[in-house]
């Protein structure tokens, strides 16, 4: 029995007529959470809320006033790319011929629509596109005609191709890092690259970062960044982040999070829009459906901001969300509901009292140390 | 109760066989998000519109079942009947007060979102307790009141012209054989025997002001749990013509209220406004107001610095009858997560005020007597409960109450509720929490609710302790709890550390 099936049991036990319970609702539900045991996938998305705004902050309405969602791909020097949504979809497999006319005729009729987002992929870019694609490349010398590209992290020796490259190319130049981009982005900050793409799903999957959740992962590379730039303004450079991107939702919190752009699966969406019968795919109805996804998308994008009180979506920032997970607050240094404080934060305060209490001298690689042997168990 | 069969409702069997099996495989592989996300990808790319949702958040942890009442029972072979449940709303700076012999009352819940025979189960149940001498107060929502509601005391038919009452009537009979609902009596339905408080919303859903001056209450609703900052909906399909003339907006087009009232944008606006309806009802009337469980700290000192009578903080599981997908899943917290800073708020405030009478009323996710008596002991007066009542009135649960197909008739549907058997269940559900209620205050040793307090609740986990404050069953808290920890870890070969 599930939890709804309880609270609607518990319920109905309550409407009969003079009998109080046996049970309470949450003895109930308990009983069907100790049984089920910790078998649910725990997905932290799930976990982690906005901050709606009320009295303290008024909100914006997006049926009635604008809400900003425009993005721009390149630093200073690099030739600009605008996103219109804060989406690039991509794909890293080579897609049928009939799913590649129907992006690119959905891609250009957003366009049209004033709702222009953008494609990451393997394959040539077409010609008559109206939107902004990003190849992917390792050998520079094989770089068609994209607005932007997309090289990917092997080892060190990508900066020297990335130099090359920028010789010859004035489009934003992004790299995509592996789990240890904690490393090296700095280097690549420094040779000139416009953004970092990190893929939460691959990185997550690495040994570095096992039993971690996409959160961490966007948390990790967004204070790369702001590292690299710890004292100066940030020029431009974009944190594209794509994996398990699924819905608004995510799209919303990993933006808090840090990402500037979200790199939405090609093959999902064509998954999910796909018009497909036993032997035929429909690229006119298939294209008509991913316009339409994007356009429910944008004004789902449109409204959260809103409701938060932002009239741009780029305003989001982790101060606007909480979460009801210890796990989520750890791995993402996201403030618990309520209470408004990390649980990290907590355990140190915690930790600062009892020093001060019991009058104990230790060092701050000691405090570390404990506050780490604390915080292991709730992770 | 009636059990409407699956084969009579509108939805075809293959779509409710295709969602019940998406259903199994979900628990099955246990992505219920991913699989939840995929139907509405689906919706997405057929129409291109935000896909909507109704009732309350998924949410993953509320709390309440971490939260135990020590030694309390819920059923109890001693009569506890002597224990005080009453509430008290108002008196802080309205002449008038709300006395209800419930801490519980039925959440806003509009003419409209939910459909006329729900809204007749409800009052005709409300009227069937006050004759048994229970007064339970009912909350209109923001839809506008009905007219039996708003007209139903001698006092407010008093002054009504002859043409005025024939108009009402005239309306009235209407909404009843729209309803199949012909066999009422009418003038029964016009002697409203329970307290009853109005919203003043955005969208502001009502014709001329006697919809304020009958009230016993005024909530200004500022926000709500399942869509914060976004201001409420109801979808095309339901606003039917005698819903719209009920709202006196246009019928069959959605009805978008503003995310935010024009004339309120901040804590001055707030003050304004309510001194503007103090000066309407000669500061008679209690005045709340109503904010989703967000900001809380801020929120609550701004209220609490107004000129209300009491504040309502509803939390994210709080329901609606609609609401965008992602803005009811994902903006808000949770409710006993919300009642710590509204807590924080209210003794901070009273740090340098004289205590005064303000009240606290919150929402969400609140369905029977020990959910009540937690939020008591955390520090609430009372609790507005939504999904109970419509449970009590047979809902199954299906989340679909922004289209037309709920197979219970309660929030839409071609199927008829049954009023007698939903008045009936509603009687019941009261009159058997109340009791629990009873025999939770009783079985502490205590003789009112009031007196239910923090000390009586333990918990279960650590996040529970640090966002409720309460401590676990051997009686120490997160804080002890991580100090024994320290302790552990300095003594063993972890860490040393050297005492001053």
């Amino acid at each position: 029995m599930n939890e709804k099936a309880v609270l609607r049991r518990s319920i109905i036990d309550l409407c009969k007529v003079d009998s109080t319970r046996e049970e309470s609702t949450d003895d109930a539900i308990r009983k069907v959470r100790e049984k089920r045991g910790n078998d649910d996938k725990e997905n932290l998305w799930d976990y982690v809320v906005a901050l709606g705004a009320q009295l303290s902050r008024p909100p914006f309405d997006p049926y009635r006033e604008k809400i900003r969602l425009k993005t721009e791909i390149g630093r200073k020097g690099t030739t600009k790319i605008i996103l219109k949504i804060p989406i690039l979809l991509y794909g890293e497999f080579n897609l049928s011929q009939s799913s590649q006319d129907a992006l690119n005729l959905a891609l250009n009729d957003l366009v049209d629509d004033n709702s222009t987002i953008g494609i990451i992929s393997k394959g040539e870019p077409y010609d008559e596109r109206k939107y902004s694609h990003f190849q992917i490349v390792n050998d520079v010398n094989k770089i068609s005609d994209p607005e932007g590209i997309v090289m990917k992290y092997d080892d060190i020796s990508i900066i020297e191709r990335i130099k090359k490259a920028r010789k010859e190319f004035c489009g934003p130049i992004l790299v995509e890092v592996d789990e240890d981009f904690s490393e090296y982005t700095h280097r690549l900050l420094e040779t000139g690259v416009d953004g970092i793409l990190i893929n939460t799903e691959k990185i997550t999957k690495s040994v570095k970062y096992a039993e971690k959740h996409a959160i961490s992962v966007i948390h990790d590379a967004r204070e790369t960044i702001n590292a690299f730039y710890q004292g100066k303004e940030n020029d431009g450079v974009s944190l594209i982040v794509t994996g398990d991107m699924d819905s608004t939702g995510k799209i919303v919190k990993s933006a808090g999070l840090g990402a500037d752009v979200v790199g939405y699966n090609i093959s999902l969406l064509i998954a999910k829009t796909g018009s497909y019968s036993e032997d035929f795919f429909d690229e006119i109805v298939t294209a008509k459906k991913i316009y339409n996804h994007m356009i429910a998308t944008k004004n789902e994008l449109t409204g959260i901001p809103a409701a938060i009180g932002y009239s741009n979506f780029h305003n989001l920032s982790p101060k606007d969300f909480r979460t009801s997970s210890l796990k989520a607050s750890l791995e993402g240094e996201i403030l618990l509901e309520g209470v408004n404080k990390t649980y990290r934060e907590i355990v140190k305060e915690i930790l600062d009292e009892y020093i001060n209490t019991k009058k104990v001298t230790i060092d701050q690689q000691q405090k570390q140390k404990i506050t780490e042997m604390i915080l292991l168990e709730a992770n | 109760m009636k059990l409407v069969k699956i084969d009579t409702m509108p939805l075809s069997k293959e779509i409710m066989n295709f969602r019940w099996d998406m259903e199994k495989m979900a628990k099955k592989g246990g992505h219920t998000t991913n699989l939840k996300n995929l139907l509405l990808d689906a919706q997405k790319a057929t129409n291109g519109l935000v896909p909507y949702a109704s009732l309350g958040a998924h949410v993953p942890n509320d709390y309440f079942s971490n939260i135990k009442i020590k030694d309390a029972t819920i059923n109890s072979s001693k009569n506890h009947s002597d224990v005080d449940t009453s509430l008290t709303i108002g008196g802080r700076y309205s002449k008038n007060i709300i006395k209800t012999d419930v801490p519980f009352s039925i959440g806003a819940m509009s003419y409209g979102s939910i459909k006329l025979p729900a809204k007749i189960a409800l009052h005709l149940a409300l009227n069937k307790l006050a004759e048994n001498g229970i007064k339970v107060l009912m909350n209109t929502g923001e839809g506008g009141a009905l007219p039996w509601e708003i007209y139903g005391s001698k006092k407010s038919q008093k002054n009504l012209s002859k043409e005025h009452w024939d108009s009402i009537l005239q309306y009235t009979s209407k909404l009843l054989k729209d309803s199949n609902l012909e066999g009422i009596d009418i003038d029964k339905l016009f002697q409203r025997k329970y307290p009853l408080v109005v919203q003043y919303a955005s969208g502001r859903f009502w014709k001329d002001p006697s919809y304020l001056l009958n009230a016993d209450g005024i909530e200004i609703k500022i926000g709500q749990g399942a869509k914060i900052g976004h201001g409420g909906l109801l979808p095309g399909s339901k606003v039917t013509e005698l819903v719209a003339e009920n709202r006196g907006i246009l019928a069959n087009k959605p009805a978008h209220s503003p995310s935010r009232h024009l004339d309120i944008l901040g804590p001055e606006d707030l003050v304004a406004k309510i001194l503007e309806i103090r000066e309407l009802t000669e500061w008679k009337t209690p005045i709340i107001v109503k904010v989703g469980a967000s900001r809380v700290y801020d929120d609550m000192e701004i209220i609490l610095k107004s000129y209300a009578d009491c504040a309502t903080v509803d939390g994210l599981s709080g329901g609606t009858g609609a609401a965008p997908f992602e803005v009811r899943e994902d903006i808000g917290i949770n409710t006993i997560a919300a009642l710590l800073p509204m807590r924080n708020a209210i003794s901070d405030y009273y740090k340098t005020h004289d205590k005064d009478g303000f009240n606290l009323l919150v929402n969400g996710g609140v369905w029977d007597s020990e959910r009540i008596a937690k939020c008591i002991a955390l520090g609430a007066d009372g609790v507005g409960i939504g999904t109970g009542f419509l449970l009590a009135m047979g809902c199954t649960l299906i989340q679909e109450c922004h289209t037309d197909i709920c197979p219970a008739g309660i929030a839409g549907s071609h199927e008829k509720l049954d009023v007698e058997n939903s008045t009936e269940g509603i009687f019941n559900y009261i009159k058997t929490t109340k009791t629990e209620l009873e025999n939770i205050v009783g079985s502490l040793g205590k003789k009112n609710i009031k007196d239910i307090k923090s000390s009586d609740l333990v918990v279960n986990d650590t996040l529970t302790s640090i966002v409720s404050k309460l401590p676990f069953s051997d009686g120490e808290d997160y804080t002890t709890k991580i100090k024994k920890k320290i302790e552990d870890i300095m003594s063993s070969d972890g860490v040393s550390g050297e005492k001053n």
